[in-house]
């Protein structure tokens, strides 16, 4: 069986009007396993966003290839997005939809059967607790109930794959919290996470692997114990120094 | 691959987001069922009240020369209505000045018959008053020199109609639902077209530039189907909306025409029947849905180079005003028809089109040609959005440039 996720020399380099190419990502390779959390941990600028944009198709690989459930994100882009949810910042919610309607739009779209879509969002609603507010255009809702709307749409079509980027920036202490614990859920529930983050601490709590992405290039990937025996640090904040300090 | 599911289910998504948008109710429903009707209401009362006043004033006059050659016209100027015989030092001047609105000077003429005098008129014809003054009296002069050649007619033996030679008739066959039509024909089809455009940016900005702002059309992009169907159920969406607009307007325009010309025609409007021929109705639809997919495709494309709401606007200001103002200004000529020509000049086609359906004339081929060329144009600017989505930084909003950087740098040098 293939891996949900496989990436092989993933590369993208962007034509700028003024810079000329910029190598963002460079032949990067990594899996992930199924069930598993898998953490891109990497400083601002290091290239997680642009990885995890091509993974989900919404950015072209320049060269290499990368699978998701044996689909290439370059040639079956559509079959690959109905096999995973992605969840960012940077992906907002449309404000004049109420919660029940943005759910639905998403569970359809991305191929959920349309006859089992209203059990599904009355299913998600109830797990995330979106019940009070299921009808309240999202414009009105606070950032802790946008969070809980913006997950259930991602997970809304029920894919084996979840990509989160920076889940937790922008969040208050118990909203980063609430988001860990429901990353945990999902794991529990055989999904596979594609997960990025810089803060340390999140990595080390959440991911079974992770790699250590620094100017476009993957220079370590392993479980925290195989990078802590690589690099002979114990906390991952220095495990990530050192890497880095490797390179340099 | 196109999806037909997938483009409805993009195209209600954009649809109930707008019906809870204030400004897009207004400028795609509220604007072309009450403002324009009402703005028009406004514009033929004021207009009227102008005329009126205008043509109530009373001219001031000034008669000089030989007062005694032309003792009995005098007399007829003074006691005329809305004229007042003035005396000012320097009347050229007074004239130019607005002081004064006309001298007639009179002079004795040689080698008549003797009482023969020369009137001659000095006014300023760029001024309203001074027109209407010098109308006024040569209206007198006229009608003082019939009064003349019948009473010296009668001396000789001749009745009036004995040197009369040429008599004129006049006949009307237009109906009153031809001059209701015709007046229909003038001010609907701009009207209607304005609303096409109009109707269609607010939604052709706030799906393309609007998202970008809100950060949701990333969100979008991440839906599993095709880009094209997003693209098809976004551009279906104005279209629709646009679409909208114009029949809107061209159903208050057409139902409450009557109530707003009664303040211009006063009575004739009894005589005058507002009706379009249900004929006409099927085509007006169909050129009004092509205009506006036009339209839209453009509105679109414009609306994708810029990141924010505000930055379309400025992009599409413009635009729009070129849209707009080219057929307002063409169709003020009444006697502009659709010929083979103009069958093919974007958007004053349909405006013709469209004004010659409510007039009830039907130039077939001419009509077909209209339609073939708007296909073919909505096709053109169709391939140029297939073009410019091309490019991913387009697509996800990334590219910095502008419209005019991204021909020059890219479509023409096909740059990467």
């Amino acid at each position: 069986m293939t891996d949900p996720v496989y990436v092989k020399d993933l590369t993208k380099t962007y034509y700028d009007e003024s810079r000329g190419p910029v190598h963002a990502v460079r032949q990067i390779d990594f899996d992930c396993r199924p069930g598993e959390i898998f953490g891109l941990l990497g400083a601002n600028g290091a290239g997680k966003t642009t990885t995890l944009r091509m993974l989900t198709t919404i950015l072209k690989p320049t060269a290499g290839t990368a699978e998701i459930m044996g689909y290439d994100v370059a040639e079956e882009p559509v079959e690959v997005r109905r096999r995973l949810g992605f969840y960012s910042a940077t992906t907002a919610l449309y404000p004049r939809l109420s919660a029940r309607e943005t759910i639905e739009f998403f569970a359809r779209i991305n191929g959920y059967p349309a006859s089992g879509t209203p059990a599904r969002v009355d299913e998600l609603i109830e797990r995330f607790g979106i019940g009070d507010y299921a009808r309240t255009r999202i414009d009105k809702l606070s950032s802790g109930m946008k969070q809980k709307v913006a997950i259930a749409r991602t997970v809304a079509h029920d894919p084996p794959i979840l990509v989160f980027d920076e889940p937790t920036v922008g969040l208050d202490v118990l909203n980063a919290l609430e988001m860990q614990a429901i990353l945990t859920e999902l794991k529990a529930q055989g999904k596979t996470i594609l997960f990025s983050t810089h803060i340390m601490s999140e990595a080390e709590k959440l991911c079974d692997r992770i790699a250590i992405i620094h100017e476009g290039r993957i220079l370590a990937h392993g479980t925290l114990e195989s990078l802590r025996e690589r690099t002979g640090a114990h906390y991952l904040e220095d495990v990530f120094v050192s890497c880095i300090k490797e390179v340099s | 691959m196109l999806r037909l599911s997938d483009i409805r289910l993009v195209f209600f998504r954009e649809l109930r987001g707008a019906l809870r948008e204030r400004s897009i109710v207004i400028n795609v429903v509220l604007v072309p069922l009450f403002m324009y009707p009402i703005l028009l209401w406004l514009a033929y009362t004021g207009l009227s009240f102008v005329i009126g006043q205008t043509e109530n004033f009373t001219a001031r006059v000034m008669i000089a020369g030989d007062l005694e050659a032309g003792a009995a016209l005098v007399r007829k100027i003074e006691e005329a209505e809305r004229v007042t015989l003035t005396d000012v030092a320097s009347p050229r001047d007074a004239i130019r000045d607005g002081r004064l609105d006309l001298l007639v000077e009179l002079a004795p003429r040689d080698g008549g018959y003797g009482d023969d005098f020369e009137v001659r008129f000095t006014g300023d014809t760029s001024k309203d008053r001074s027109r209407i003054a010098i109308g006024r009296v040569e209206d007198l002069v006229t009608r003082h020199r019939a009064a003349y050649l019948e009473a010296a007619g009668r001396d000789r033996g001749l009745s009036g109609s004995a040197y009369q030679m040429i008599w004129i008739e006049r006949e009307n066959v237009s109906s009153g639902r031809d001059m209701g039509r015709f007046i229909l024909g003038m001010a609907v089809p701009v009207l209607v077209i304005i609303m096409v455009i109009v109707g269609g940016m607010y939604p052709a900005l706030d799906a393309t530039a609007g998202e970008r702002e809100r950060s949701t059309w990333e969100t979008t992009l991440t839906a599993a189907t095709d880009r094209v169907n997003v693209l098809a159920g976004k551009y279906l969406y104005v279209a629709a909306l646009s679409t909208t607009a114009g029949l809107l307007n061209f159903a208050a325009m057409s139902l409450s025409m009557r109530t707003l010309m009664a303040p211009l025609l006063g009575d004739r409007l009894q005589s005058v029947a507002f009706t379009i021929p249900w004929a006409a109705v099927p085509l007006i639809v169909v050129v009004t849905m092509l205009l506006a997919l036009f339209v839209s495709a453009l509105l679109m494309i414009v609306a994708s180079f810029a990141r924010t709401f505000k930055d379309a606007q400025s992009l599409a200001g413009p635009f729009v005003t070129v849209m707009v103002l080219v057929p307002a200004v063409f169709m003020q000529f009444p006697g502009l028809e659709l010929t083979t020509w103009l069958a093919c000049v974007p958007v004053i086609n349909v405006c013709l089109v469209f004004r010659e359906a409510i007039g009830g004339i039907y130039h077939w081929p001419q009509i077909g040609l209209t339609l073939l060329m708007e296909g073919l144009y909505i096709w053109v600017v169709l391939r140029i959005v297939a073009a410019i989505t091309r490019y991913e930084d387009i697509m996800t909003g990334s590219y910095e440039g502008g419209l005019t950087g991204f021909l020059k740098h890219r479509l023409l040098r096909r740059t990467p």
